[in-house]
């Protein structure tokens, strides 16, 4: 093969190769994910021998994985209508959550899984702590503004977000079926 | 003067298609002659060359990451006892991603001189414990809802220690999970919910309350059956 040939090739296979490596562990790509409206989840991610692209993204983030046993981690980027999260928005995060012992709902930037600070020194909700309709279903509002209700501070300038959805003992990791999980639907409101 | 100017361009002109035949020929030596089939082949090996390059790299991460889990882990963590994580509040987090809501314990084991012994007391609420090997997977966890008293005692050991425990106690101690590593080193995780914020320095001290250590088997009871048996005498 004539030189120049080869060395485009090469380079060229080398820069898609590694390019796409690396957007596939950034954007969470993963055989074994598990996704349920704008949630997704990644039940393998502490198992021996899990679906390679899960360990390199935890290996990358250094995020402690957790099992089966323990719980589930449910993530979402985005809203129920697959818009990104962003600080200078509001949203409505309501509904039930599916069986679990105990959960934790936690707010971070997109970017390095960091915590938000805010003066009412709040960066979640837990299943005990969070103000519930008759009904028994909630309604959390992410806001940069004081909202009344379950207020989740968020902040203007803060780019992306995350909202992280931690089900502690939960039947779903241990072989529930994932088609009729009711997960909390995330509704855009206001944006600035 | 019109003919003079004219004539180097005619000359040129002259010389022009010996020229690029002259290029043609070194485009086509760097080049090659790049027809259809040629472009096809060319693309087909771009396509498998760049994925063998993107499974390599996939796989290749986690043996380069340098932040990731375990690396922090055994930054942070004591080498004798347990360690609690600094509680995660905002520009003050160890490890990406922590609950706030949860309180985190870490041991660190090595199991190459003895086994090793985990024994908490549960605050209470949601607790956990599990135990992840160097390449970042867990090989046992266990939660509250699973413990059957109100505490974990836990001995932990690696296959040959196994061995030996089975053949020296064949009856073990059921109050105690024994466990086997598959390898010497690791750490367990503890996780400790705190339901309210008040609840905090319960769960805290409970935490700090957990003992981790090696620790030397005692020595298995010979078991009684009947009377000794009369040892021979040296001197018959």
């Amino acid at each position: 093969m004539p030189p120049i040939q080869t060395v485009a090739v090469i380079l060229i296979s080398a820069i898609l190769g590694v390019g796409s490596a690396w957007l596939a562990v950034v954007n969470g790509v993963g055989f074994e994910s598990i996704r349920a409206g704008a949630w997704t989840a990644w039940p393998t991610a502490a198992a021996d021998g899990s679906d390679p692209y899960v360990r390199a993204r935890f290996a990358r983030s250094g995020e402690l994985p957790i099992s089966a046993a323990e719980g589930t981690t449910f993530e979402a980027r985005t809203d129920s209508l697959g818009a990104e999260l962003v600080g200078n928005c509001d949203y409505l995060v309501r509904g039930r959550t599916p069986a679990a012992q105990w959960w934790t709902m936690t707010l971070y930037r997109d970017e390095d899984l960091s915590l938000i600070s805010n003066p009412s020194r709040r960066n979640g909700f837990n299943s005990t702590g969070i103000l519930r309709k008759p009904d028994g279903s909630f309604e959390i509002v992410i806001s940069p503004r004081a909202r009344p209700g379950n207020w989740l501070p968020s902040d203007e300038h803060a780019g992306k977000l995350r909202l992280v959805f931690r089900l502690y003992d939960t039947p779903i990791a241990t072989g529930g079926s994932v088609a009729d999980i009711e997960m909390p639907v995330i509704e855009r409101g206001r944006c600035r | 003067m019109r003919d003079a100017l004219r004539m180097p361009f005619r000359g040129l002109r002259r010389s022009e298609p010996s020229l690029t035949g002259e290029l043609r020929t070194r485009r086509r030596r760097l080049f090659g002659d790049i027809g259809f089939a040629r472009l096809v082949l060319l693309a087909v090996l771009v396509v498998v060359l760049s994925a063998i390059v993107h499974i390599a790299t996939i796989l290749a991460i986690p043996h380069f990451a340098t932040r990731d889990a375990w690396s922090r882990i055994t930054e942070l963590a004591q080498p004798v006892g347990v360690t609690l994580l600094p509680r995660a509040v905002p520009g003050d987090e160890v490890l990406p991603g922590l609950d706030p809501a949860v309180v985190y314990g870490v041991c660190t084991y090595d199991l190459s001189e003895a086994p090793f012994a985990i024994v908490a007391a549960m605050p209470g609420d949601y607790w956990s414990i599990a135990f992840h090997t160097r390449g970042g997977a867990i090989f046992y966890a266990v939660n509250d809802e699973a413990a059957t008293s109100d505490r974990f005692d836990i001995e932990i050991r690696n296959a040959r220690q196994m061995r030996q425990f089975r053949l020296e106690y064949p009856d073990p101690d059921e109050e105690i999970l024994t466990i086997e590593a598959p390898s010497d080193v690791g750490f367990a995780l503890m996780r400790g919910l705190v339901s309210a914020p008040s609840e905090r320095p319960r769960v805290e001290a409970a935490m700090a309350a957990t003992v981790c250590e090696n620790f030397t088997p005692p020595p298995p009871v010979p078991e009684a059956v009947g009377p000794p048996l009369p040892r021979p005498s040296p001197l018959r």
